[in-house]
């Protein structure tokens, strides 16, 4: 087994990068993957014994530590770059500092890395779990060999659809046919998502990797890109997507003699909200100099356009509400219905007195 | 017995004639000062007429006013029709439930003291005791189940909740004045601890996946439950009354609350259920993933989800 330095999750490594305790507010974490995943990102895998919990004391003056408690282990099983019998991981002590709350007398299957200062440390943001709870990972684990084909890549390809009535987006379920790519210095690999919306590609080197879902037509093109490293080549990498359809509309904003206005804020609200003051669900466009202005990112639905047609959050409404094409009511307002790829002009707002 | 005088066959005393005449009036004066018309429609035997206008001045007394302020009258009226099936569907439970209600009131309300204060005494128990045999007869003859439902409507006074047997799926579900319940477990009757006065639709419900849902995704099953609430809130005047939708899902053995939500809100009693084009206006659908959309384009529209649960059909 080749011995990795240094190999901490993104997230831990930033934490590791963080002088002092009290600069961080909150443990926040990207996922660790299956076990397949987990097993190459972690420095030392074992499983072991909690002997004791002591608290990790600093010399006076010295800044406070990122991880205050040392646990000390005797090991049972060695998974991933054995350590000694018995072995110390650093980690916190919870509330916030991504610490693994231990209990002695304890065992568990412990994911550590071996930070730049030195020694082993784990967290929250591992892995590590109870050995009760580690099946699934000392299965893997003890299945381990020294051979294998090459790494691989998996995931699944979702929709995401948001009403433009509703603030949030719903999972609307898998997107069977999306291809996937995988790309790296010497080969590009596709793969066609299933019926469940899965997708495999494998038998990968090690290296670097881009892995890129082809949005479909009518679907936002932008962040379906992620970059991936195979460590090893038993190990994989598991990459998730998700797709959302997008619609784009465009206008202008006139004053009463036909005059383009400038600097005016514009809300598109979904049609059936018109009048009732809705929340502003879609962040307003702005008009440029020509009067023009243009929202890059809806997403598919019935509309209705104008100025202040929405209660933005801690902002006094500034006027009466105008409708496209410059009505007052919303009954009266045109209404325009974007589907998914549209690149619509709906035409001119015209602003009576402002 | 002193004096004698001629009643329905029978002599009864000036006294007591006395104490009738001042039991009439603590049970119907309020009839008359306040609430003409459900008077006129009780007089003229036009009892579903007279029975729409009882009902929300029982809820106002009941959701309102403290018992001691309760007005014995209409809630008896109302116990009348519900025990004869006059102008509504019978409901002894809620009969018994009413009775109990106005005899309540009128023990906790005695009468004010004018004239002769023995005679008023004598007059308020034999009012007192006529309102107990009412009871009584309204009472006495239910079972044990359903004396356990009067105490369920004494709690959540609600007109119409008949019990009833729902199907879903493979399981039966039994629905009564505590709730909702799967007849082979001892879950717990669920009710979401909502109270509706007036119930509208009770049903279940099976949503099926759409044509092009994403494998394994399988139909999802409720039981719902359309009523009007009575409510007061702070600082306006009078009683509204919102219709209130709640869902309960059947995941495995267990009804679960998914879904609870005010659709429609009136100012005065409801005189139909439901608005003739509701279901027109309510709009309840699954999404591929399983997740089930429902919408009321109600004003302002409202529309919400009921998102499957973890590891749930899929």
């Amino acid at each position: 087994m080749t011995f990795r330095w240094p190999r901490a999750l993104a997230v831990a490594a930033g934490l590791l990068l963080a002088p002092f305790v009290d600069q961080l507010f909150a443990c926040s974490c990207m996922a660790s993957g299956p076990p397949c995943q987990a097993a190459w990102t972690a420095d030392v895998v074992f499983a072991g014994k909690v002997r004791s919990i002591e608290p990790i004391d600093g010399m006076p003056g010295e800044p406070a530590r990122l991880y205050s408690l040392r646990v000390t282990f005797d090991v049972e099983r060695g998974f991933i770059n054995p350590p000694s019998a018995v072995v110390e991981v650093a980690t916190g002590a919870g509330g916030g500092d991504c610490g693994y709350r231990f209990v002695a007398g304890r065992r568990y299957l412990v994911y550590a890395w071996r930070p730049p200062s030195g020694g082993l440390s784990t967290g929250i943001c591992s892995r590590t779990r109870p050995i009760e709870e580690a099946r699934e990972d000392v299965a893997y684990l003890s299945a381990i060999t020294d051979k294998s084909s090459g790494g691989r890549v998996y995931g699944r390809v979702n929709e995401w659809r948001r009403d433009p009535a509703e603030e949030r987006g719903v999972d609307y379920g898998p997107l069977a046919g999306i291809t996937v790519s995988v790309q790296g210095p010497a080969m590009v690999k596709d793969v066609v998502t299933d019926a469940n919306g899965r997708f495999e590609v494998a038998n990968l080197p090690v290296g670097k990797a881009k892995v890129t879902a082809q949005a479909p037509f009518g679907f936002d093109a932008r962040y379906l890109t992620q970059e991936i490293e195979i460590r090893d080549l038993r190990a994989c990498s598991v990459h998730d997507f998700t797709l959302t359809q997008r619609a784009t509309a465009s206008g202008t904003v006139v004053d009463a003699s036909g005059r383009p206005l400038a600097g005016v804020q514009v809300d598109a609200v979904a049609a059936e909200l018109a009048g009732y003051d809705p929340p502003p669900y879609q962040r307003p466009a702005t008009t440029d100099e020509r009067g023009a202005f243009e929202f890059d990112n809806l997403p598919p639905g019935t509309y209705a356009f104008g100025v202040n047609l929405t209660i933005r959050v801690g902002v006094r409404r500034s006027g009466a509400s105008v409708f496209l094409p410059g009505v007052p009511a919303a009954r009266d307002a045109k209404v325009v219905e974007l589907k998914a790829g549209d690149d619509a002009s709906v035409g001119m707002v015209r602003l009576s007195a402002r | 017995m002193r004096s004698i005088h001629r009643w329905h066959g029978s002599r009864i005393t000036r006294g007591v004639l006395r104490v009738w005449r001042l039991a009439s009036v603590i049970v119907l004066l309020p009839a008359v000062t306040s609430a003409q018309t459900w008077a006129d429609a009780y007089k003229a035997g036009d009892y579903r007429k007279a029975a729409e206008l009882l009902q929300p001045i029982v809820v106002a007394d009941v959701q309102s006013l403290s018992p001691p302020e309760m007005d014995p009258a209409p809630a008896r009226h109302l116990a009348i029709l519900y025990a004869s099936g006059s102008g509504v569907d019978g409901d002894p439970v809620l009969a018994c439930a009413l009775a109990q209600l106005s005899h309540q009131a009128l023990g906790t309300r005695p009468p004010r003291v004018e004239g002769d204060p023995l005679a008023w005494a004598a007059a308020y128990k034999a009012a007192i005791d006529e309102s107990e045999r009412f009871t009584r007869g309204n009472c006495d003859g239910l079972t044990k189940r359903q004396q356990q439902a009067v105490g369920d409507a004494m709690g959540c006074l609600a007109f119409g909740m008949a019990e009833t047997r729902l199907t879903i799926g493979n399981q039966t579900v039994l629905v009564d004045r505590s709730g909702f319940r799967l007849s082979e477990t001892d879950q717990s009757p669920a009710n979401g601890g909502w109270c509706p006065q007036l119930i509208a639709r009770v049903g279940s419900r099976t949503i099926d996946p759409p044509a092009d849902a994403a494998p394994g995704i399988v139909a999802r099953s409720f039981v719902e439950l359309l009523g009007w609430q009575a409510m007061r809130k702070a600082g306006e005047p009078g009683i509204r009354y919102v219709l209130s939708w709640t869902m309960f899902e059947l995941r495995g053995k267990k009804l679960e609350l998914v879904a609870t939500e005010h659709l429609l809100s009136a100012s005065i009693w409801p005189s139909t259920a439901l608005p003739p084009d509701f279901d027109a206006r309510f709009n309840v659908e699954m999404i591929r993933s399983g997740h089930v959309r429902w919408r009321f384009a109600g004003a302002p529209p409202t529309r919400g989800w009921i998102m499957l649960q973890e590891g749930g059909s899929r």
